[in-house]
Parts: structure tokens; sequence; C-alpha cells
């Protein structure tokens, strides 16, 4: 067996170096958010019945002494009626605990700052739960986050998608039903849920739905012509495409962007027809490239909308590569 | 200090000089760039759960600091520095635990199999030297030459390291196996 797989991965694959990296990933980095690639799993080897075996009694064991949930960075800094911390009413300074759940009445409010992260403010009727410093979960109600932490660094999971913070201010609403819609004033939001995926920029907004994720993102001021056949659009009519393309003006292709890569495929040329007479594409983007989703053409679409200070961030996003 | 791809190290070189003047944008990218590595070192010594939220601890702090960084070069062991002190910090805090019990409830949080648990204890007993790099290899699946590049070391010594410490770690999980 060379070495060459334990150093830069050429050479035939270390089957044991294999199962470490596939039993390891659990515990890597995983807000880089790049997409692993799925290998089917072996049969195990012996040993790694063995280290299961071994490691659950360990566990077992270990979690007899696991320690109380520690406080996060977040604490109460202001409120209004009776909101609630971890079942207890709400008082100012009260620290968040991971795990613990924030609820508002109807008739109450809770702002919560993390000094290096921002400040959240929980509308009534909200359940929040937090996970850590960097992750909480609306399950319903009204969220508004204003975030100086770096970008990408404070999430807020829903029960249909995944609001990454890229440096902004927004607001976050989900209904009863777990559906939801982001409005972004300052900054940028990325949606995810799944391979699904949505960038707003200040401005704009967009809806998301339990089992469909995150939507196609429009400006607020958009035709309301466009708003209402989008909303066709997204519940399946593809019918609605074409009231979509004609009212789109050369903001809305933001929207249209979102299009090349989610309309059905029998659709895309035509919204990149659109998208092409709305936008400045270099010479170097071709209708053929696009449709195929090539991700530099991608790229270069994207950079034709001429939204700033993107780059960067585009450059680990990028879920279009894999697909 | 070597084994930086004469690209990739002006590009490195580029974004910590606009960071250090303030360029956010360009903070980012170094964050996106450095990020698994800064993990790497943290969960050596702190449980995962609590690594990852240390990243964000250790950028903030780069960050703050990044102005008097005196050259570009510096960067890297600089970096890791600030994670293995903000590592050691975090024990002097409210976390005076020993940390796999932590990594045990965080490994099943994560819907991770147990062995993620005891493969990572079995790596973090191994000797210093091998600790990180075998981590930032099976945790992070950095290469042997990004690892040289965004640590400073030799690649010659990173190739050693990632060598003997996965030649223990073979005995160390053989000798699971014959129990």
């Amino acid at each position: 067996m060379t070495e060459d797989y334990l150093w830069d991965r050429s050479g035939p694959p270390d089957p044991e170096i294999e199962n470490l990296e596939r039993t390891l990933a659990a515990v890597s980095y995983r807000a880089l958010g790049r997409p692993r690639e799925v290998v089917p799993r072996p049969a195990r080897s012996r040993v790694w019945w063995a280290v299961a075996a071994a490691a659950v009694l360990g566990a077992v064991a270990l979690s007899r002494l696991t320690p109380p949930a520690p406080a996060t960075a977040w604490r109460v800094d202001s409120f209004a009626g009776q909101a609630q911390l971890g079942g207890q009413v709400a008082a100012v300074s009260m620290s968040l605990h991971a795990g613990q759940l924030v609820s508002t009445d109807d008739r109450s409010e809770v702002t919560l700052r993390a000094d290096e992260f921002g400040t959240i403010s929980i509308g009534p009727d909200s359940r929040l739960h937090a996970a850590s410093n960097r992750r909480v979960t609306l399950e319903r109600g009204v969220l508004h986050a204003f975030i100086w932490s770096p970008p990408r660094e404070f999430v807020v999971d829903t029960p249909s998608a995944r609001a990454v913070d890229l440096g902004c201010q927004y607001t976050l609403q989900v209904d009863p039903s777990g559906d939801g819609l982001l409005k972004v004033s300052l900054g940028w939001v990325a949606f995810q849920f799944g391979e699904h995926e949505s960038f707003i920029p200040a401005g704009a907004e967009c809806v998301t739905r339990k089992r469909g994720g995150p939507g196609i993102p429009y400006y607020e001021d958009a035709p309301e012509s466009l708003r209402q056949s989008l909303a066709l659009l997204e519940r399946g009519d593809d019918a609605a495409l074409p009231g979509v393309l004609a009212a789109a003006r050369p903001a809305d292709a933001l929207t249209l962007w979102h299009l090349l890569t989610r309309a059905a495929e029998r659709d895309r040329g035509a919204v990149f027809d659109r998208f092409a007479q709305l936008v400045t594409l270099p010479p170097e983007v071709t209708r053929a490239a696009v449709l195929r989703r090539d991700s530099h053409s991608l790229d270069l679409c994207w950079d034709a909308l001429k939204l700033e200070n993107t780059e960067w961030w585009r450059g680990w996003e990028r879920r279009w590569d894999s697909r | 200090m070597q084994a930086m791809l004469p690209r990739e190290a002006a590009e490195d070189d580029g974004l910590i000089r606009a960071a250090a003047a303030g360029d956010r944008a360009a903070f980012g990218e170094l964050y996106e760039r450095y990020a698994r590595m800064v993990h790497a070192i943290l969960l050596v010594r702190v449980p995962p759960g609590d690594a990852e939220d240390l990243v964000q601890d250790v950028f903030v702090s780069a960050m703050r600091q990044l102005s008097g960084l005196r050259t570009e070069a510096a960067f890297r062991g600089w970096l890791a520095a600030i994670a293995r002190n903000r590592a050691r910090d975090y024990f002097r805090g409210a976390h005076a635990s020993v940390p796999l019990e932590n990594a045990a409830r965080e490994c099943a949080a994560r819907d991770a199999g147990p062995d993620a648990v005891l493969v990572l204890g079995q790596i973090r007993s191994l000797p210093e030297a091998y600790r990180e790099t075998l981590l930032m290899r099976l945790v992070e699946g950095m290469t042997g030459p990004e690892i040289a590049r965004q640590t400073g070391l030799k690649p010659e010594s990173v190739r050693v390291n990632l060598c003997r410490g996965m030649k223990m770690l073979r005995e160390l999980l053989g000798g699971v196996e014959a129990r």
C-alpha cells in the first residue's frame, strides 16, 4: 500500500483511511457548506464493529457525566410583556442556554443581544430555540435580526429553509404551517434548503415552503404582475412563466437569474433569452453553456447583475457546480 | 517557510494585506480559506460543537489584531497560534471538564455514529506533532500539500507527520480489534 492516498488522494484509495474519513465526517467543519462526495458505504470490517461496540459502551458511560448545556453568548437586552426563556419569565441580562426555548405570547416581545454577533428581536407569538452562539431555530413567529459578525457566521433555521447571514439586517416570518417569508433590508442573506438556494439582497424578499424550500427572490417593488405570475409559477403553474418574463424590469434580472437554474429544463432557453435582454452579458457567455448550467457561465451571468460585494461569498457557495 | 505555490501565496498575501487595511470581503475570503485548518487545531483540544463555535472567536480575534501583523508570511503561524491560545482559554473558563464527554454528546447531536467519538479520542492520544495534521487530513479533508501551505510547515514534515501518525492510529485501532 503506497502512501499517496494519505498524502494527496492520488493513487489507489486506502480502504481504512476512507473508513476513517467517513467516520470522522460528522465532526468536520460543517459550516463550510460544501457538499461532500456521497460514497456508498461498504460492509464494515471486524475492526469497525469492534470500534462501534466499544464506543457505544463508552458513550453510554460518558453520557452520565455530561454537564448541563452551556450558556450561549445571547442575553436578554430588553423585553415587553411575558416573554419566557427556558420556562422562566425573561429578565434583562438573562443568558440563553443551548437548547433553551424562547417564547412570546401575542402581547410580548424580547430582544437578545450577543456582542460579537448582533441583536435578534423576537416578535409576538413566536418560538425560537437556541442551538449555539451561531445557530438558532425559529419554529414560528417573527424574528428581526441585525447581525454584525463576519458573514456566514450566524444562521437561523426554520422548518422550511436555513437563512445564512451574509452581513445584514433582515426579518424572517414563519407561519404555523412552517412556511416563511424573508425580507432583507440591509446586506445579503442566503436562503438554503437541500440543493435549493436563493440569494436575497437588500430590498428583496423570498418565500419558503415547508416541503419546497426557498423560492425565487424578487424585489419588493417588482411589478405586481411579476409577483403574481411568480407565485403561480412557484405553485407549479409553468404557464405563468411568460408573465414573469414579460413583466421583468432590468432589476428583476435577479429573479430571472435564479430561474436560469430552477425553471423547468424546457423553459430555460426562454428565461435566458429574456435575461440577456435585461443585462449586458460578456461575449463569452453562450446560451448553450448557460442551459447546461456551466458554473463559469452562470458566474458571468451573476456578475452581469452588477450587484456589489458578492464575489467572495459566491466563491464558496456555487451549489450549481455540483448539479 | 515554504510549500506555498507562487500563485496561491500571492493571492493569500494580497488578501491578508487587504484585510489588514480593513477590507471585510478580503477577510471573509481568508476565513473561507483557513477555517478548516483553524477548526482542526481547535478540535484537537475542545469538543466538536464548541470547536465549531470557537472558529468564529478565533477569526474575530484575528480580525481585531490583523492590522498589527508585520508581514503577510506570518499570518498562517499567527492564526494557528490564536487558535491554540483560544483552545487553552476555553479550559480556563467554565469548561474545565473532560472534552470527550462533550464529544459524545456532540456526536450524538450530529447523528454521528459512536465510532467518531472513539476515533477522535484515539487521535487525541497520539503525540502532539501528529494530531493536528491527522485531523486536518482525516476530518477536514485537506491534502498534504494544502496542510503544508496553510500551516507553513515544510511538505516533508507534513508527510512525516501524516505517515507516522497514521501508522500509530492503525496500531491503536488494531488494538481495539484485538481486545
